[in-house]
């Protein structure tokens, strides 16, 4: 097997370690979530660091590590400049980079994850309501990673369920019939509109959903919802939820701004 | 928490699990300079002790620029012939190090001790935000310098500064990014290539 080779990938997060180097974790479409070494990337000169900051496509060439793989080369395939100029579009691809670095498998290759990060950045990127493409994301990256919910049967009886308002549950993994709701406590009542929105989010691509106009409330109620499952399915909070929260409470946004 | 070594005096076993708690010492480094004290001159493991007590004991936060000082204020607020319209926002103590070294700025600092990061869990409770804005209220400051890291998290902290600074009437200005000095456009990335192309000066 060779020492080197390469990939192409989204750097999720980084962190500094020991005097200048750095460790990313890097969502690839062949390899899944790769966790390596960036030697020397705090320094002023380093040739590497603006290629591997956090929400950048890239290619990379890497070495075989002991423990870690080490990144010996890398260029930028796209930076999503306009995303990182906004406070608020930056949140909300750094939330969809911590959703896949949670959801991810290191050396698992996943490349819908991998095509759903990358499109979810170039949405964001070119203008597309960031809100609508969150949750296209969330539902989407549940979906991809073996946890789609159940939207057209009943999660625990099997039966069609017609449009009308029902009730999702995250620990049964779907939509409950009216029959069966009184069984499942954590259950809550999904509007028509939302379901709606949810099988369209199933069938359909990212283009087509960058065309969707939504309601706030409609899009709050899908927030609410996933979030629910989201925190279920990973049996904690994603942490940049809170802070997307805090900023929508000061109304980040809806105001965009530029330093 | 143990290391599960093999058995050793306890006073040697206790310095080993406190070095090893060091950032970037490994069990091993850790067993060495724990058995480096144990043969160094008393004075000199004294000299070390007594170093570390003093810094967590007289080290205290400057009321004003939340900087590491031994007195309060620190030496560069208490210094008359700064400019005090100016104040320079920075992540970390070391980065006003690094800005002295420069030699060419002669305001006043304000250290945030940390930078937003929505992934760890940081926000903005987190540092010394609330300090900021208390220094700038009284009007005598005419300009905020965000300082912060030219990377993801410290663009998004400046973003965030500028939102909560700008609307108290106080300029807001961003350190210039771009090429580094001694550096090659050959392996710049296209973030810092815009940028350098916007920043560019006459000359």
């Amino acid at each position: 097997m060779s020492r080197l080779y390469k990939t192409q990938g989204v750097i999720l997060s980084h962190s500094y370690v020991g005097e200048a180097d750095a460790l990313l974790s890097i969502y690839t479409p062949f390899l899944g979530k790769l966790r390596a070494v960036a030697r020397g990337v705090k320094r002023s000169k380093s040739r590497m660091a603006g290629h591997l900051e956090p929400l950048t496509h890239c290619s990379l060439m890497l070495a075989r590590g002991r423990n870690l793989d080490i990144i010996s080369g890398c260029d930028t395939i796209e930076a999503f400049a306009p995303l990182k100029a906004s406070l608020w579009l930056t949140s909300c691809g750094l939330y969809a980079a911590e959703l896949t670095d949670r959801m991810g498998v290191e050396g698992t290759e996943n490349r819908r994850l991998f095509q759903l990060l990358l499109g979810t950045l170039q949405s964001l990127s070119s203008g597309v309501e960031p809100s609508t493409v969150l949750r296209y994301f969330e539902f989407r990256s549940m979906a991809c990673s073996g946890y789609l919910p159940e939207i057209w049967r009943c999660v625990a009886c099997g039966h069609s369920l017609e449009m009308a308002a029902h009730s999702f549950s995250p620990t049964a993994g779907g939509l409950l019939c009216p029959q069966c709701r009184p069984a499942n406590g954590s259950a809550r009542t999904v509007s028509v509109r939302a379901i709606k929105v949810l099988r369209f989010f199933s069938r359909q691509g990212l283009a087509a959903v960058a065309r969707l106009r939504l309601k706030p409330e409609v899009l709050r109620e899908i927030e609410g919802l996933m979030q629910l499952y989201v925190t279920y399915v990973l049996d904690q909070e994603v942490n940049s939820a809170r802070w997307l929260r805090a900023l929508q409470a000061g109304g980040e946004d809806r105001t965009e701004q530029h330093v | 928490m143990s290391l599960g070594f093999v058995p050793t005096a306890e006073p040697v076993s206790r310095l080993i699990e406190e070095l090893h708690r060091l950032p970037g010492i490994g069990p091993k480094t850790a067993q060495r300079l724990a058995y480096f004290l144990l043969r160094a001159p008393e004075e000199q493991a004294r000299a070390l002790a007594e170093a570390i007590v003093n810094v967590k004991e007289k080290i205290v936060l400057c009321s004003a620029c939340q900087n590491i000082t031994e007195a309060d204020p620190c030496l560069v607020c208490q210094d008359e012939r700064r400019d005090r319209a100016k104040i320079c926002v920075v992540e970390k103590p070391l980065d006003v190090l690094a800005l002295e070294r420069t030699r060419n700025y002669d305001g006043l600092y304000h250290v945030l001790h940390g930078v937003l990061s929505p992934m760890e869990g940081v926000g903005p409770g987190d540092l010394k935000i609330g300090e900021l804005l208390a220094r700038l209220r009284d009007g005598s400051v005419k300009e905020v310098i965000l300082a912060t890291n030219p990377n993801l998290e410290g663009e998004a902290t400046a973003m965030y500064l500028s939102r909560l600074v700008t609307p108290l009437g106080v300029k807001v200005t961003r350190l210039a990014r771009g090429l580094p000095f001694g550096s090659d456009l050959e392996y710049a990335d296209q973030m810092t290539l815009t940028r350098a192309l916007e920043g560019r000066q006459e000359i």
